[in-house]
């Protein structure tokens, strides 16, 4: 009896490793990825970016918030043609556009509520060394462009100038090259407008 | 890395990417549930975020920090499967469902395997799968678990004996 119970406890011990073994073997059927977790992560990418303000009558706040701390080459190679850029106007309503990507740069549009569009287009320039970020501010004022690093190049236009601001380094440096934190900033904050307006 | 990653989306991103199956397929061994391992990895990933700062204190490679949320999450699903099996007596076989869900089928006697897991505790579900589903050493499982070696070997011994148990219940069931 003692026996009989013995070999039906090493039977059942047997069939249970071999199960055990069977959904060892099994592979993780499902993506590599997750949706949910995927959306989590963009969402807290857009809280982390810098906040802006708007100050005077400051027209539109474009902000680039990736030039901190690396080199400026790698920033634009790496980051910069991911980024949103925010408008906030007078009245404190904020836009946000995610630039699309060209061959060049990245550009968006942004149409607020009463149908004014603002145009921004970022261009790299000088293998990636410097970035120009045309702001078309159509009622004119001034143009920022936040930096990670606390600087704030800003051009005033008048009503259909378009803003350049031109970002960069000095001399060109290696691509990956780690920068000090501070070394990157802006080059000028010049007003380029193309005199097409105002 | 991981140490570096509280706060910083873009490195916590790199670490998900690089650990999600390897929890997600820890799920599915020890539940059989394609769409429930997804759900539970996800969580675990969502929690892992907002508990990065305590992982620096946590004395365990990531992975096995990892694997410990997917351990407390699993053993609240099954606790609570485990309460609604007795509430309702059911007798539920859900393996062909879960399977299908998740693309992955699974023959009859590893549908006996789950539905028996599912009916021991969840303490002894947890210290299965880890040493015998994901294949870790006692220590190693012992660190998931934040358990002494010593520990996590009698729960072992306790957890065999208990799934034994239940699948020659449900093989006669069946």
């Amino acid at each position: 009896m003692k026996a009989q119970r013995h070999n039906n406890d090493d039977a059942a011990e047997r069939r249970m490793d071999e199960l055990l073994e069977r959904a060892h073997q099994r592979v993780w059927p499902g993506a590599d990825r997750s949706p949910r977790v995927e959306e989590h992560l963009r969402g807290i990418a857009m809280e982390t970016r810098p906040k802006f303000t708007v100050s005077r009558s400051v027209l539109l706040l474009v902000g680039v918030g990736v030039l901190a701390g690396g080199s400026l080459a790698a920033a634009v190679t790496h980051n910069i043609l991911s980024r949103r850029a925010v408008l906030v106007t007078d009245d404190g309503t904020r836009y946000e556009v995610e630039l699309l990507e060209s061959a060049d740069g990245a550009s968006g549009t942004f149409v607020t509520d009463d149908g004014t569009e603002f145009g921004i287009e970022m261009i790299e320039e000088g293998d990636g060394q410097r970035v120009s970020v045309d702001v078309n501010s159509p009622n004119g004022g001034t143009s920022t462009v936040i930096l990670e690093d606390g600087t704030a190049p800003r051009v005033t236009t008048l009503p259909g100038q378009t803003a350049r601001i031109t970002i960069g380094t000095s001399e060109a440096r290696d691509e990956g090259d780690e920068g000090e934190e501070g070394d990157v900033g802006e080059e000028s904050a010049d007003d380029s407008a193309d005199g097409s307006g105002g | 890395m991981a140490a570096g990653a509280a706060g910083d989306p873009e490195v916590f991103a790199v670490l998900y990417r690089r650990h999600f199956e390897a929890v997600a397929g820890y799920v599915f061994r020890r539940t059989g549930d394609a769409a429930l391992a997804e759900d539970l990895a996800a969580d675990t990933f969502l929690a892992a975020w907002k508990a990065l700062p305590e992982f620096r204190d946590s004395g365990v490679p990531f992975r096995s920090w990892l694997l410990r949320i997917a351990t407390n999450r699993a053993n609240a699903v099954a606790r609570h499967e485990r309460v609604r099996r007795r509430a309702f007596g059911l007798l539920a076989r859900r393996a062909a469902a879960r399977d299908a869900a998740g693309g992955a089928v699974a023959d009859a006697g590893t549908e006996d395997l789950y539905e028996a897991l599912a009916r021991i505790r969840a303490e002894y579900q947890a210290v299965i799968s880890l040493v015998h589903l994901e294949g870790l050493r006692v220590d190693q499982a012992a660190e998931v678990l934040g358990l002494a070696a010593g520990t996590v070997k009698s729960r072992l011994h306790r957890a065999r004996r208990a799934l034994r148990q239940e699948l020659s219940r449900t093989g006669e069931r069946s």
